[in-house]
Formats: structure tokens, sequence, C-alpha cells
């Protein structure tokens, strides 16, 4: 199945504005997060070394708000959309 | 809120009246308005407030301007390299409204100075640039029950909302964790797009009109002209908002 992955600000500038990606049938957020990490060479970005998505990430699925550590919880349907934002701190 | 002063009898408002009607530029000419950095956000946060007829403004930061603030710092002239931000922003806002009381604090956000500062204000925004301020901000803020506008900004992006204690969650609950950080590059467009939206806020709470964002978190991005809203709940077990309750 293909979902697409929509990144603002940085994770933007790491990973392009929109990826679609190619994910085994039952696949979660994390493993679109994990498959997306790989795709670019900051994969520190998003995840650690033991593939957690870092707590930073801010994950929006079906207009809700997806936490790091649920990620792994849901599961992901054809055509679906995640959008990634890490929290920006300039002013 | 402070006392009342009569109504302006020029025609400076006359553009924004039919908006707001007399009764919300009175409403903004009673209030104070606390600008926490006098930066890129607060650039254009504090000068659409000020014009706007915002009868007191508490500007405060500690820095000195560098060169490398003029791409988006418009309150500072490259003739005011080295002064005090603060007191160069007082005398820009000075200028451009000359009615309004603007007062301006060259000094350090801490647990102490934010308690007193918060205390004089009927709103926050915070235009300032790292989150262990931001924190101590906000939690003074959220402890008198005043709303804090929060803004942030890099490169083409930013991300703004509207934190109104009692009825949303806190800044906490929103920000669990942040990113590395380092120097960051800014252009000074994406400053003038949310510091802007901040001064909208606090005109929609001030006169009582709108819909504040609230609740949500704006998610902005120039480059690609695209803009997202996440909804933000209140997280469990959030360490602070749970311990403070509504
Ligand atoms: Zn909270």
């Amino acid at each position: 199945m293909k979902v697409t992955i929509r990144c603002y600000a940085r994770f933007r500038d790491a990973f392009g504005e929109e990826q679609e990606i190619d994910l085994p049938p039952g696949s979660t957020v994390r493993d679109a997060v994990i498959t997306l990490a790989k795709t670019g060479p900051d994969a520190e970005l998003l995840v650690d070394d033991a593939q957690n998505i870092r707590s930073y990430v801010m994950i929006m699925y079906h207009d809700e708000r997806i936490s790091p550590i649920d990620a792994g919880l849901i599961t992901l349907a054809d055509g679906d959309l995640i959008i990634l934002f890490p929290p920006v701190s300039g002013g | 809120m402070k006392g009342e002063k009569p109504l302006y009898k020029s025609s400076r408002f006359e553009r924004q009246l039919p908006l707001i009607g007399s009764e919300g530029q009175k409403k903004l000419e009673n209030s104070t308005v606390l600008i926490a950095g006098a930066g890129g956000l607060g650039s254009p946060a504090a000068t659409y407030l000020a014009l706007a007829g915002v009868g007191e403004i508490i500007i405060v930061d500690d820095d000195n301007i560098q060169e490398s603030n003029l791409n988006r710092q418009f309150l500072h002239s490259a003739a005011s390299v080295g002064r005090r931000k603060a007191y160069s922003a007082e005398s820009t806002l000075h200028e451009l409204a000359p009615d309004a009381s603007i007062i301006a604090h060259p000094i350090r956000i801490d647990r102490t100075s934010a308690r007193q500062l918060v205390r004089d204000a009927d709103i926050v925004i915070d235009a300032l640039d790292n989150y262990e301020t931001r924190f101590i901000l906000h939690d003074s803020a959220w402890a008198v029950g005043i709303p804090y506008i929060h803004g942030a900004i890099e490169g083409f992006s930013g991300q703004l909302t509207s934190i109104i204690p009692g009825k949303s969650p806190c800044l906490s609950c929103l920000i669990p964790g942040t990113p590395p950080g380092g120097k960051i590059p800014v252009i000074g467009a994406t400053a003038g797009v949310i510091g802007s939206m901040q001064a909208m806020e606090v005109i929609k709470f001030l006169t009582g009109t709108g819909t504040m964002i609230t609740g949500r978190l704006l998610i902005w991005d120039g480059l690609s002209g695209r803009s997202e809203y996440l909804k933000i709940g209140r997280r469990k077990n959030c360490h602070f908002c749970s311990d403070h309750g509504e």
C-alpha cells in the first residue's frame, strides 16, 4: 500500500515536502516514519538508534495528533496521509 | 485593566472603528500587553498593537542589537546597533504611536521577573527565541490566568497557538520535547507573518471578536504556501497542567 508523508520545517529540508512511500499491509505510523527516515542522511532527526520516534516529533494523522509512543499501535490504510512537524523555536 | 483614557479625537482609527467599534477601541486603549522579546516576532507584534491603539505595551528584552538582527527586527535601525533592544523598541514605538504608553524592561526573564511582569498585563505575547524562557513565562502567565500567545519560527516556517488557562491545554501538553538547537536561519517575512498573527490573536481577545487559535497549533510553511492545524489535547499526566488544574 502507499501512504503519503508531508513534512514541515527542518523535516522538509531533510526529507522533502511530500513523499509517497510503499509499505506492506498492516504497517503502522511508526513503520512509515522509520521508512521515511531511511530515505535521507538525517535519519536521527526522526528516530533514535532503537528506531523509536523522537519525542519532539509532532505527528498528525487523520486530523489527530499521535504521540510518538503510540505510533506503533496505529495501523495505516492505503492512501493515508501523515504529517510530520518539528517544533520550531526561533523568535 | 488600566484607568480609562478619553477616546481618540483624530481620525487615526477611522479605518478600524467599523470593524471593532468604539467599544472595541476603548478596550484596546484600556489594555496592557506584555511582549516578551523585541526581536523578529516582537517587531511586528508590538508595532501592530501599538498602531491599533493598545494603551500600554510592556516590552522586555535583555539583548543588545546586533547587525545580524536587522534582516527581520525592524523595530531597530542600522544606527541602533549596540543599543539595548528594549530601549530602541520603546523609541520606535513611541514615534509610531505617540499616545501609547511603552514600558521598556532591558531585563532577563527568570522566575522572579516573570511573576512581576505578568502581574501588570492582560495578555502575554511569547516572542522569545528559546523554550527554557518560554516555559518560565508561560507558567507565570498560567498562574495568574492570563492568555499566552505562543509563536515560534525557523527558516520559512512558523507555528502559533493561543493558550488560555482553564480553556486550553498548556505549553507542556503541546511541546513534550524540542529538537536540538543551534543558530537558526530565518527569513524576515516569516517573522512578519507569525508576529502579525500574534498581534491579531491579541486584538481578537481584547475586543472579544472572532475565534482564537486555541486548542490547535497552526503550522505554517511559507515555501510551499501550506498550513495545517494540529489539534492539541491535554496530555495525559501532563506534569504541568494536571498539577495546576483549571
Ligand atoms: Zn499540560
